[in-house]
């Protein structure tokens, strides 16, 4: 061992695992209330800012938050006052996420999963969401319950509402015959049926990526952004559907479905927040609400060519997906059963066992 | 991971290095961005500082090494460097502000007793033995050092640039890195080899 390496051994000091987090919320921080640079002579600044009103000088001198678009005019040579987007509050979202807790008996997903459907007469065609409750519990040996339950249909819009009320408000509507051996007559229906619970046979029990992983795989997922690109990005590529086109467009989709449906550990929920932030075709649009007004940030996941936008809305203080919304672009953008919506209703550790699932 | 070997991991390290350079260059207009400057390399950085100044006063000088790179993030010019040094010079000049937890550091270290010799180790722990050992004094010199001298020897032993990128770090000639890495090894070298070792 030469000097230098004694050096090195002797001032190791590996970070306390807080450190790193308390350091980006510092940063986070910053980045959101960007001080006045120290030095900058004042004199310089405020002539250029004599058009402005004082209100908005004492804002920007405060370095106060803005949520504007970035649209906004800024006077030039003013402190920069960055509009804090949604990402920076979905970074701090990763930071939540790492510190939520992982304890409970069962991995437990429920969410209401709509799909158009188009029903009425020829002069008046409206679209209704068929709507699917679909509740999975997984324990960390890798046994596993599904529960579904069709809970009625409702409209797709506000538009498609006005023209239900027009049609006189059925409760029900004959689809025809089901494409299927037995050739069933599909029914939609406003009002809930009667849903099943059923145990799954093999440990292989959650999908990433398309790729089937048992619960110990998920928990072995790397906890580093880059580490966990890699090895998602390496799913895609052997993905047994054959690679996509590009790997980069699949990306944006498996970390949504890292973070929306699988029992990841907080730590790689984290890095799962922190790749996505890394991504070009991730955008921030915004606060927005959920189908069912909960309050959350809009997130915009785009694809090149014919791929779908994802659009997401994640709670930054739980850092839990709340809906998942799939919209078709180009030509498939016509067909409306394609763009699909998953809302999340509950989604984290609990005690409570397997049932079949109520009306939300 | 399974991965391919790695045919050219050269490429890669200047695809990192592009990487960041671009990041740092987007985060002038996207301010989020730069978070993920600090994902890449906030374990290096609070290595370094951490192993200058002690985890505790660590933590908030590599926070401040960060915020203050993000407000000059429109300065940085990629032309004159690559990221992790840019980060490093600056985390250089805060740890400079701390001199005296620096030097409190290295007589804390240096007064640690040296771990009783029970003889008959294998070699990879008599190496680690022989190290703590030589705890004392090699801290002993390191305070001893000239600031100078000392960033040279840290920015090469903890940080792990190259002597190119110390002389971009701290603003010196090439060559002079070298020259001062030497001095200071020698100086070090003797401390270790004073008396019975």
């Amino acid at each position: 061992m030469d000097e230098l390496q004694m050096i090195a051994t002797m001032l190791d000091e590996p970070p306390a695992p807080e450190s790193e987090a308390a350091g980006r919320r510092a940063l986070t921080e910053g980045i959101r209330n960007p001080r006045r640079p120290r030095r900058a002579p004042a004199r310089l600044r405020w002539p250029v800012l004599g058009g402005l009103g004082l209100g908005a000088v004492a804002a920007s001198v405060a370095g106060a938050v803005l949520l504007s678009s970035g649209t906004a005019p800024r006077a030039p040579g003013a402190p920069q006052a960055e509009p804090m987007s949604a990402r920076t509050v979905l970074l701090s979202a990763a930071g939540k996420a790492e510190s939520a807790p992982a304890s409970g008996k069962y991995w437990h997903v429920k969410t209401v999963f709509a799909i158009p459907t188009k029903v009425g007469p020829k002069k008046n065609p409206y679209w209704m969401d068929s709507q699917r409750v679909d509740e999975t519990w997984a324990t960390r040996d890798g046994r596993s319950w599904t529960g579904f339950r069709e809970v009625g249909a409702r409209p797709h819009t506000p538009a498609d509402a006005s023209a239900w009320k027009r049609d006189g408000s059925p409760t029900k509507w004959n689809l025809g015959r089901a494409d299927t051996t037995r050739g069933e007559t599909l029914v939609l229906s406003v009002a809930p049926k009667q849903g099943g619970l059923i145990a799954a046979k093999g440990g292989d029990t959650f999908s990433v990526c398309e790729r089937a992983l048992t619960f110990k795989q998920v928990q072995a997922l790397p906890a580093e952004p880059g580490a966990l690109k890699d090895r998602l990005a390496q799913y895609l590529r052997t993905s047994p559907d054959g690679a996509p086109q590009n790997v980069s467009d699949g990306l944006g989709q498996c970390l949504v479905g890292l973070l929306a449906d699988v029992p990841a550990p907080p730590k790689v929920r984290g890095a799962a927040y922190r790749a996505l932030a890394a991504l070009p075709a991730v955008k921030a649009a915004g606060r927005t609400t959920d189908d069912r007004g909960r309050k959350g940030v809009a997130l915009v996941v785009t694809g090149t060519g014919r791929a779908p936008v994802v659009r997401l809305v994640v709670d930054p203080a739980t850092s839990l997906v709340l809906s998942r919304s799939v919209e078709q672009t180009g030509k498939l953008a016509a067909i409306k059963q394609k763009s699909v919506k998953t809302t999340f209703l509950e989604a984290g550790w609990t005690d409570a066992g397997p049932h079949v699932p109520s009306v939300p | 991971m399974t991965a391919p070997p790695d045919v050219d991991a050269a490429d890669r390290v200047r695809d990192d290095d592009r990487d960041d350079a671009a990041l740092v260059a987007a985060s002038v207009r996207d301010a989020d961005r730069f978070t993920a400057v600090y994902d890449r390399h906030f374990a290096g950085v609070h290595r370094y500082v951490a192993g200058r100044l002690g985890p505790q006063a660590a933590d908030d000088v590599v926070a401040e090494t960060f915020l203050s790179a993000f407000r000059r993030r429109a300065s940085f010019d990629p032309a004159k460097g690559q990221v992790r040094p840019w980060l490093f010079g600056i985390a250089t000049n805060l740890v400079a502000q701390h001199r005296r937890a620096e030097t409190r550091r290295y007589r804390a270290l240096a007064r640690v007793a040296p771990a009783p010799d029970d003889g008959g180790h294998e070699d990879r722990v008599a190496a680690t033995v022989t190290a703590e050992r030589m705890q004392p004094r090699l801290a002993s010199a390191l305070a001893a050092l000239s600031r100078k001298d000392r960033d040279v020897v840290l920015l090469v032993a903890l940080a792990q640039l190259t002597h190119e990128e110390v002389a971009a770090v701290l603003g010196i000639p090439y060559g002079t890195v070298g020259s001062r890495l030497s001095r200071a090894r020698r100086k070090l070298r003797a401390a270790l080899s004073q008396e019975g070792h």
